[in-house]
């Protein structure tokens, strides 16, 4: 507060002597309304407008292990083989990273060659988190593929396989190049900001495999690996960046390209490996994925 | 408010208390409390919001579909290309009764399925399976499986003009002089002659237009014409038939008192008194390569000729702040760019490795090539002194012309359309979209491969500018806004006012100066705006970009398709005079072209003598006849010609009348 200070000298004005102070306050009444209207108004408003989010998507594109891009890639499923359940110890179909057989998972002849709805019907769901951890992280995104009969299910004459020799694969490719593979789940569709923004331009997400059986109406847990005990499976197993049940992947910007490449912990890659991109000898990168819970 | 205060110097008043000097201070305290307010509401408008942000972005996202017309016509040879066992690559000629059309692409059916089951290692029959000659599918589809895509797609914009010469002359008139006459001629209408002229390009006139007439000659005794100060109407469009409307145009002139000539004589519109400006604008490319946008197949998309619809999505945002046009305005016009590149092949493949093996004597600066380097040009008049008339390209009449040469898909700068732009109207008029043309390699230069061959000159035109409309300018001139009374009244010399004075009348950059200070200028309208004229865009605004959905159409046609045939004969004698088999292999080749119709025998006696032989001796076998009386053919093939001079056609063009030879119906080839 400003004062304003005098001296007086007493003695220049004797004795009873009034002495006028001149301090005059007048007041007025000035508030903060039009600081208030012209700033705190508009600066709430501001705070209040939700920022602009970018919604953009771009698709992501599938890579080997070397950078490069690729057209296609076949999923393998491989179940419990209903004779093994029987027994009590439930054994996987084979012991390396193959498919199993339709037979396994209960269906005929019929439902192959005819296409019957209980197997047209069935999918498999590729679903992304957020997190490897079910306790607490959120789906971003799924894919359905539904089962194929391709040239995988068919002899060189072009008729179904027996139901005991026929696989249980899904072979996606590239909608361009491979115009005659199935599309549906080639492709990842993900934000593009939170990609290039990301450190690295690189993203981390989780996949995890469900087969929705039509036939049964059952739905299977399929991991990346066969590294667990069918009677023994505890949620450390399966969960965690160390479990078997998600499989990592990377969305990326490659100078521009937008690539996504699988990445699997070191469960996911003994041997038989659940993810082998790069084949030797040169065949289609393969995913292979067990049945976990019976 | 005013307060007095007595002061008692001392506490008593006594003899002793005498006044010494005195510190008062005096304890002034004040209590503020600001006074209060009402609760404010304030209500924030999502719609203003909304308008503000859309009003606020330059960003530009682009998505959409282009639906391609686009067929093979123009192929290199009617040959079948595969690899052997031993990975030899061969070659077999399809002969003119196995070429076959479908859905406009030129090709055979396979009917050995042995080698087209090597060739694409499927091991499965390739037989009754279409193929084209090349150029096929696979360099020329907006989409195809070989992983290489056959186009560029760029965005760009018009950034500056250039001036050419469409006619030839010596004395530098260029389109900045205006639109060049290259014919005059007369017209009777209601017994009156009136003079037409045919211009080189189309000349964006219309009826009741004003014209200025430059460098014409007056014929009159004494240039009553007066065609340096006088603006002449334009009486009507169209020629003596009423036709070519966009290239001729008729004024009221007396045909024996005018004259001009060619490659000098222009013409240009007038606007109040304004003549308009002609010239060529330049594009530049806001984008780089194949990374800036994904490009796949779209759903359910097959066009009505059954070719692919592709669909894309620029991955690269389009932000046109601060980019001006070629005017100095901000920009209104965007456009689609679509570019032929020469890598649109698997090299290795079987094809690409026959036609690289038949150029490998050419040059070494277009023997790696499959495609000629783009040329551009316009689709403009039939005169040989016409410079940049794409169809003529090639052509030996034209020998000298000018061309936009060595064009790329990679480049940063394009040369584009011939507009036109009036002062007074303050629009640009497009009159000509510019066309790039292609042909392969192997086709102009058979001469040099093969000496016994000529050169196949025609190749494949398209225009690759589409127009995107991002704003549009308003149906009216702002009145004038004239400042220099304002700075004459009040003296005002400070270039720092001027500039203050120009914002406070919200004279844009852009605004013409047609005086010193004085202004006028076309509002460009916001977005989402509609004037009373339906002028105006309006399109999604999402995640602070604008989204525009183009679906263009792109159209590969023929530089000069061959409208006109001639029938040709060749006398072909079989039998034993044919000594070294000569005859029998121009009969082969004959049967080979893809210009072959028919052969008939020519004596109806000697075939009859025939009639009883069989196998490979007999006239059943026509091509291995070996018999030893002599048989004579007339072999009959097809000339196609077109508008130029463009060297051996194959096939004859959409516009071609075989209503005068017979024809026949093949139902099943397979």
């Amino acid at each position: 507060m400003f004062v304003d200070r005098r001296k007086i000298l007493i003695g220049n004005i004797g004795t009873g002597t009034t002495i006028d102070i001149p301090l005059k306050t007048n007041f007025f009444p000035v508030d903060n309304a039009e600081l208030i209207e012209d700033k705190f108004v508009k600066d709430e408003i501001e705070k209040s407008i939700n920022p602009i989010v970018d919604y953009k998507k771009v698709i992501f594109k599938p890579e080997d292990n070397n950078g490069n891009l690729i057209d296609k890639f076949k999923i393998n499923l491989n179940f419990y083989t209903p004779a093994s359940i029987n027994l009590g110890s439930p054994q996987h179909r084979g012991s390396g990273a193959e498919s199993g057989v339709y037979e396994d998972i209960n269906f005929t002849f019929d439902d192959v060659f005819c296409r019957t709805n209980r197997f047209i019907n069935s999918f498999i769901r590729f679903s992304l988190y957020d997190t490897p951890n079910s306790g607490q992280n959120e789906l971003l995104t799924f894919s359905d593929i539904y089962t194929q009969v391709g040239t995988e299910q068919e002899n060189q004459f072009g008729f179904t396989l027996p139901i005991e020799e026929c696989p249980i694969t899904f072979i996606l490719g590239d909608p361009v190049t491979q115009p005659e593979e199935v599309h549906e789940g080639f492709h990842i569709y993900w934000f593009k900001d939170l990609v290039d923004n990301a450190p690295n331009q690189e993203y981390e997400v989780y996949g995890v495999l469900q087969f929705n059986n039509a036939s049964n109406g059952r739905v299977y847990e399929l991991a990346p690996s066969k590294d667990f005990d069918p009677n023994n499976i505890t949620i450390s197993n399966l969960e965690g960046e160390n479990g078997i049940l998600y499989l990592k992947i990377i969305l990326r910007n490659d100078n521009g390209v937008y690539k996504y490449r699988f990445l699997p912990n070191s469960r996911q890659s003994l041997v038989p490996p659940g993810v082998n991109l790069n084949p030797s000898g040169g065949g289609i990168p393969t995913l292979t994925f067990w049945q976990t819970t019976i | 408010m005013e307060k007095t205060n007595k002061i008692l110097l001392n506490s008593v008043k006594l003899p002793d208390n005498v006044n010494v000097t005195t510190q008062i201070q005096l304890g002034l305290e004040n209590t503020n409390k600001p006074i209060p307010l009402n609760d404010i509401d304030t209500t924030v408008s999502q719609f203003e919001q909304f308008e503000k942000e859309r009003k606020e972005s330059t960003i530009y996202r682009f998505y959409g579909v282009i639906k391609p017309v686009i067929s093979n016509p123009i192929f290199n040879e009617n040959i079948k290309i595969y690899e052997d066992n031993q990975n030899n690559i061969k070659t077999k000629t399809i002969l003119s009764a196995g070429i076959f059309e479908k859905d406009g692409w030129v090709g055979y059916y396979n009917d050995e399925p042995d080698e087209d089951a090597l060739q694409f290692n499927d091991n499965k029959s390739a037989l009754c399976d279409f193929f084209p000659f090349d150029p096929g599918y696979d360099r020329l589809r907006m989409l195809d499986s070989d992983g290489k895509q056959n186009y560029l797609l760029k965005i760009t914009y018009p950034f500056e003009k250039k001036d050419i010469q469409i006619v030839k002359n010596n004395l530098g008139i260029t389109l900045k002089d205006g639109i060049p006459i290259i014919e005059q001629f007369e017209i009777e209408i209601n017994g009156r002659m009136y003079v037409g002229f045919r211009t080189a390009m189309n000349h964006g006139l219309n009826q009741g237009d004003k014209i200025q007439l430059n460098n014409f000659i007056d014929l009159t005794a004494n240039n009553t014409l007066n065609l340096d100060d006088k603006f002449y109407r334009v009486f009507k469009l169209g020629n003596q038939t009423n036709n070519k409307k966009l290239r001729t145009f008729i004024i009221d002139i007396d045909p024996s008192e005018i004259g001009f000539n060619i490659g000098t004589s222009t013409v240009k519109r007038v606007i109040k008194d304004k003549p308009s400006q002609y010239y060529v604008r330049r594009f530049k490319s806001l984008t780089i390569d194949y990374k800036d946008y994904d490009l796949y197949p779209a759903a359910y998309g097959v066009t009505y000729f059954n070719d692919d619809v592709a669909a894309f999505n620029f991955k690269t945002d389009i932000d046109v702040k601060n980019l001006i046009d070629n005017l100095g305005r901000p920009l209104s016009e965007l456009y689609l760019t679509i570019i032929k590149n020469d890598n649109d092949s698997d090299p290795t493949s079987v094809n690409s490795q026959y036609w690289l093996e038949q150029q490998q004597n050419l040059s070494s600066t277009i023997n790696t090539r499959f495609w000629t380097p783009i040329s551009g040009g316009y689709d403009l008049e039939n005169d040989v002194n016409i410079n940049y008339n794409i169809r003529s390209y090639k052509d030996p009449n034209y020998d000298g012309s000018l061309y936009y040469e060595n064009i790329d898909e990679s480049d940063e700068f394009f040369d584009g359309d011939i507009v036109e732009y009036n002062e007074n109207e303050l629009l640009e008029r497009r009159l000509e979209g510019v066309y790039h043309r292609i042909n392969t390699i192997y086709r102009e230069f058979l001469n040099s491969i093969d000496s016994n061959k000529e050169n196949k000159n025609e190749g494949y035109i398209y225009t690759p500018f589409n127009l995107i409309q991002i704003r549009e300018y308003s149906n009216y001139i702002n009145p004038l806004v004239n400042l220099q009374t304002i700075i004459d009244k009040f003296n005002i010399t400070n270039p720092i006012d001027i500039v203050e004075l120009r914002k406070s009348f919200q004279i844009p950059d852009y605004a013409t100066e047609i005086a010193t200070n004085v202004y006028k200028w076309r509002d460009l309208l916001d977005i989402g705006f509609v004037d009373s004229s339906g002028g105006g865009v309006d399109y999604p605004f999402e995640s602070g970009a604008h989204y525009i959905y183009l679906d263009k159409r792109f159209y590969l046609e023929r530089q000069d398709p061959p409208c006109n045939f001639l029938l040709i004969s060749e006398d072909i004698t079989l039998g034993a005079s044919d000594i070294g088999n000569i005859q029998q292999d121009k009969f082969l080749k004959l049967l080979s072209d893809p210009t072959f119709l028919r052969y008939t025998f020519v004596s109806g006696p000697q075939i009859s003598s025939l009639i009883g032989s069989s196998g490979v001796d007999g006239v059943y076998n026509i091509v291995n006849y070996n018999g030893v009386d002599d048989l004579d053919l007339e072999v009959t093939l097809a000339d196609y010609s077109g508008e130029y001079e463009l060297g051996k056609r194959d096939i004859a063009g959409g516009c071609v009348d075989f209503s005068t030879l017979e024809q026949n119906e093949i139902d099943d080839v397979c």
